[in-house]
């Protein structure tokens, strides 16, 4: 009997260590996942800006190109080239709709990670191994109601881990399948600030050169702080303003395409970076 | 593709310092034709780009939403797993305890 006994409580244990070992493994997948889950929202969020911007920025430059032609040719821009830009805001338009559709995975993606599912079946397995053990004939004794539960919780987060790795896969190609699109686009993106830009800086030249241009807000930084404003021109602005005004237009613009290069590349990087977490949840980076 | 759109934008650069350097009106217009060409010519070319991952686009976002399905069905069907373990617990309670009272 004493035997018995023993060797039961030998099976327990060894039974207990799996499950222990099991849960271990299974949180350890979770963890990953709702890291990779967290990054994922983030590196959509940033998409979705980053499209947005540069749709923006296309409807700024079709507004600067009708400047543009009004200027040079005292006539509206052409049509066909007006369409044109239209199709570009339609292709962005697409784009942000992706990136949204991203956002959308990463929160599913999010919620079965972040789920305490595993811990309600438990507690619910708990309460029913309880009720069960208060039915005086049900055999079994007091080691039930642990097990059940325990067992229960390992059962769903085994359930849940697979279907973790299995949605990281198919995570992983579709972060891939974006980066790679992202990149072989980034030079039509730089393009698309730069000729936006170069545009703004056109007809911010010209409206100068026509002396139409209040030069006073440049002056700005060396005034306001103390408390100075810039007298306005009686009749027209000096040659030295002027010069002044197209070196900031240049300087500028052109620290604007810097700035929107870095952060194009700096997304790219990004989206690599959350295609690579993802992989550590699929467990096979 | 890279070096293409920057000729093209380069051309489209030429034309409008062209176009600042006219002395007068009529200079400009007969540069006119040739700047919408240009115009033309580069923004097609950053439209081709695009185009080229429109099948992509498409096929991304439909697997998206096919595996955020499936993600979802999967969460509601645990929460729906212990909603039942909780009922069934409740019916074994009630079980019991109309059992007590018919002994």
């Amino acid at each position: 009997m004493k035997a018995e006994v023993a060797s039961a409580v030998r099976h327990f244990r060894f039974a207990a260590l799996l499950l222990v070992l099991g849960l271990l493994t299974a949180c350890k997948t979770s963890q990953e996942a709702a890291d990779a889950a967290a990054q994922l929202t983030n590196v959509s969020q940033q998409l979705t800006s980053y499209y947005t911007d540069l749709s923006n920025q296309v409807a700024e430059t079709i507004t600067l190109q009708e400047m543009h032609s009004q200027l040079m040719f005292q006539t509206p821009m052409d049509s066909s080239v007006r369409a044109e830009l239209n199709t570009t805001r339609q292709e962005l338009a697409k784009r942000v709709a992706m990136a949204q559709a991203l956002g959308k995975l990463a929160t599913a993606y999010s919620a079965l990670a972040n789920s305490k599912s595993a811990t309600d079946i438990s507690t619910a397995a708990g309460g029913l191994a309880s009720e069960c053990k208060s039915i005086a004939p049900l055999p079994g004794g007091s080691a039930i109601p642990d097990l059940v539960s325990v067992a229960s919780q390992n059962l769903v987060e085994y359930i849940r881990q697979r279907k973790l790795r299995k949605s990281s896969e198919a995570i992983s190609q579709i972060v891939s399948g974006i980066q790679e699109m992202f990149a072989s686009e980034i030079p039509a993106y730089k393009s698309l600030n730069r000729r936006r830009v170069e545009i703004a800086q056109r007809v911010a030249g010209e409206l100068l050169q026509r002396d139409v241009v209040d030069v006073g807000p440049a002056l700005a930084p060396a005034l306001r702080p103390f408390n100075l404003t810039a007298k306005p021109q009686p009749n027209q602005t000096t040659t030295e303003m002027r010069t002044m005004a197209r070196v900031a237009i240049q300087r500028t613009g052109e620290t604007g395409i810097e700035e929107f290069a870095a952060a194009t590349d700096s997304l790219s990087v990004a989206l690599k970076a959350a295609s690579d977490q993802v992989k550590l949840a699929v467990g096979k980076h | 593709m890279d070096d293409a759109l920057g000729a093209l934008q380069a051309q489209l650069n030429a034309i409008e310092d062209a176009l600042d350097a006219c002395t007068t009106q009529d200079q400009r217009n007969q540069l006119r034709p040739s700047y919408i060409q240009a115009q033309l010519n580069y923004q097609r070319a950053v439209n081709k780009i695009f185009w080229a991952n429109d099948p992509k686009i498409t096929e991304l976002v439909a697997q998206m939403k096919q595996t955020q399905t499936s993600l979802q069905e999967l969460t509601q069907e645990l929460a729906d797993f212990a909603k039942i373990i909780t009922a069934v617990s409740t019916a074994v309670k009630i079980g019991t305890e109309l059992a007590s009272i018919a002994k």
